[in-house]
């Protein structure tokens, strides 16, 4: 899946979007959302940044940009959308966070850890030792 | 436009993670300090223990293993946290309290839960604060410095004044 950088180009829309997700400074927060399923992924960064946010879709750290896995502490927050079993997901946040530990920036996302199937609560509680939180999407 | 249920889920909890960074940006980090022994009707009066430091975070409690003048400290640069403190002023401002120099005397009338703080051993102290800070971090999973939470801050001259940087909440236990 390509890369899109999802700022919208139209300058009256932009200021239409809601201010409500920024810090103090006027930044704009910067999310990365690692979808497999285009249309959703879209769908979803749509919403997101109607309230504001920059959005980086991906379909995984793997085949996205050059050095996207390097730069992924500098995101605010990283959104890992699951469609298949929770523990494939888990293995991607492993790589996460192992980019984020490596690396020489002193700071971390937040991760959001959203699977459409049910999780038990066994797998739960690894992901959440894994520091994400976790949203199971209904 | 209306969002679909579904997305909104991913959509408002978004919305807690941004409101968690706005906070931790602007406020940093939160701890929570429990005094035991209080009598009904005073908060933080002399006589009580401080008997225990967490940082709360994802609203879940990390105890800050600490011995006993560490929680002293902690307790003391946690209410002094607007002011930079040099050692001789730690050690002068915990000898004048009375909360400091009566420490747990609702519990015990002998000094067993009382330490005096002298000057020479608040920058080791403060060294060890920072090692157990950075410890309680990575447990909670908040990658941030301890260095910015316990700041040096120098003077003109050759002082140094700490300053805990945070928010802070005092909870009272009767024992």
């Amino acid at each position: 899946m390509e890369n899109i950088q999802l700022v919208d180009p139209n300058p009256e829309r932009r200021r239409a979007v809601g201010s409500s997700l920024r810090d103090r400074g006027g930044t704009r927060y910067r999310l990365l959302l690692i979808d497999q399923n285009p249309n959703h992924a879209e769908r979803l960064a749509l919403y997101l940044r109607r309230r504001g946010l920059v959005v980086t879709i991906t379909a995984s750290i793997e085949e996205g940009e050059k050095g996207l896995r390097r730069r992924i502490p500098l995101f605010d927050l990283v959104v890992l959308v699951v469609s298949g079993l929770p523990e494939q997901g888990l293995a991607v946040l492993r790589k996460l966070r192992m980019a984020c530990s490596k690396s020489y920036f002193f700071r971390r996302p937040l991760f959001l850890f959203v699977s459409t199937q049910r999780c038990n609560p066994r797998l739960r509680l690894r992901i959440e030792r894994l520091g994400a939180r976790y949203v199971r999407e209904r | 436009m209306f969002a679909n249920d579904e997305l909104m889920t991913i959509v408002e909890e978004v919305d807690v993670l941004v409101a968690e960074i706005r906070e931790l940006n602007s406020a940093g980090v939160h701890f929570r300090i429990i005094h035991r022994f209080h009598s009904p009707g005073t908060d933080c009066a002399a006589g009580e223990e401080v008997a225990g430091v967490y940082l709360v975070h994802h609203g879940r409690e990390y105890a800050l293993r600490l011995s006993l003048a560490l929680r002293l400290l902690f307790d003391y640069l946690a209410r002094h946290s607007h002011l930079p403190q040099s050692a001789t002023q730690i050690e002068a401002g915990i000898r004048a309290e009375l909360f400091y120099r009566e420490h747990a005397a609702n519990a015990m009338e002998t000094d067993k839960l009382n330490r005096s703080i002298p000057r020479s051993y608040i920058r080791v102290y403060i060294a060890r604060l920072r090692s157990t800070l950075k410890g309680t971090f990575r447990q909670a999973d908040l990658e941030v410095n301890p260095d910015r939470i316990l700041m040096s801050r120098e003077a003109v001259m050759n002082e140094v004044g700490y300053q805990l940087v945070g928010t802070f909440e005092w909870v009272h236990m009767d024992s």
